[in-house]
């Protein structure tokens, strides 16, 4: 367990500095190909959802954390803070917990 | 000095100011970022009369009102962290190395639930490509480094705030700075913010009730990030709705499969849905 926690920190590591480090440690500077960069405007969103949904979305659903969910759109929607979103999710959590 | 509006902090999407892209036409090498011919359209020029540190100081100060955005999600990984059974020493190792919020968070929740280490490095690298972007986009406009330290040192202060602080900073018609510096300076809050609210998060999860989990704060997290990425979009919001859609669908379709491939099958398909999506909408720009 614990050693492939190191080798998974590793690899993350190594591989996000690699990114910082392609372009702004070098003298020339490519620019991105077009389709490589509309894809990667895509990823965020992706790798998000596909995180976030089956957290609230499954066969047994935890109605607490649906409701949460639901309070976390709405403030987010409602004040544009992510801060005051997570903190009106988890209050809602809390008192359904 | 006036550094007009600070930009919002968002953890995951590259901020452009003034509609600027990486696709800009690219300084010849070795041209020399004093020379005006090779300044990006409206981007200010270096200021050599200025010293090192008072543009260090400059950027630090612009940088700073971002910890107020940062605060919040440095504790709340610090306490997922130590709710996920890490250890302070495994906590602080990856805040130091990897030094990226979202990607933090990610790793933190995927390890809770024993995800396999290819998909859990592969979905944390999938967040972090946008320093690629970044990366690209910075280099336009700072002189190339002088050694590999300095690359290094350079390429760890990349992140959303400090890109999005020194672009803002690079295209004020007051800036009087020398750019490196001040990207530099602007980097720092960041940094400080991040490892000692992180520690400070995991201290504090000792005393939080076990009625009270923080667990579930770590996809509220991404649902608001989500919200703000779509809700923020510079271009038609529809398509990134449409990604979202398809990758947070078949994630839940596909979560049986082995080796939590269903995951990676739906990060690729929804990427594949927001770009193929792009090309039935006419592009417009969010006004």
């Amino acid at each position: 367990m614990s050693h492939s926690y190191w080798t998974a920190l590793l690899l993350v590591a190594l591989g996000s500095q690699l990114f910082r480090l392609t372009f702004l440690g070098r003298r020339l500077t490519p620019a991105l190909p077009g389709p490589v960069r509309r894809a990667l405007d895509h990823v965020p969103t992706a790798v998000l959802a596909a995180l976030l949904v089956p957290e609230f979305i499954s066969a047994n659903p935890d109605w607490a954390a649906v409701a949460a969910a639901v309070a976390a759109i709405v403030a987010a929607l409602v004040t544009r803070k992510d801060f005051l979103a997570i903190v009106a999710g988890l209050i809602v959590y809390w008192l359904l917990i | 000095m006036d550094q007009g509006p600070a930009p919002q902090s968002n953890l995951l999407m590259p901020q452009e100011p003034h509609g600027q892209s990486n696709q800009e036409a690219v300084p010849a090498a070795g041209s020399s970022r004093q020379d005006p011919a090779s300044l990006l359209p409206g981007e200010q020029p270096d200021r050599r009369d200025i010293d090192n540190i008072a543009s260090l100081k400059a950027g630090f100060l612009a940088g700073s009102p971002l910890l107020i955005g940062i605060i919040p999600f440095a504790l709340i990984y610090g306490a997922a962290a130590r709710e996920t059974g890490l250890t302070l020493i495994q906590t602080v190792s990856m805040s130091l190395s990897v030094f990226a919020g979202s990607a933090q968070l990610i790793f933190v929740n995927l390890w809770a639930q024993q995800v396999t280490v290819p998909v859990l490095v592969l979905t944390c690298l999938a967040v972090n490509l946008r320093l690629l972007i970044y990366g690209a986009s910075m280099s336009l406009r700072l002189e190339p480094p002088k050694g590999p330290a300095e690359a290094l040192v350079r390429s760890y202060l990349l992140t959303d705030e400090s890109f999005a602080v020194s672009m803002s900073g690079f295209y004020n018609p007051g800036f009087g700075y020398r750019r490196l510096a001040y990207y530099l300076g602007s980097g720092l809050p960041t940094w400080l913010g991040w490892q000692s609210f992180g520690l400070a998060g995991y201290l504090a999860g000792a005393v939080l009730p076990e009625s009270r989990p923080i667990g579930v704060a770590v996809p509220l997290i991404f649902l608001a990030l989500l919200i703000s990425i779509i809700r923020t979009s510079s271009t038609d919001r529809r398509p990134r709705l449409i990604s979202a859609a398809a990758a947070g669908l078949l994630a839940v379709l596909l979560k049986g499969l082995p080796l939590n491939l269903g995951l990676m099958a739906a990060i690729i398909v929804g990427i594949l849905a927001g770009l193929f999506s792009e090309s039935f909408f006419r592009p417009r720009r969010i006004q």
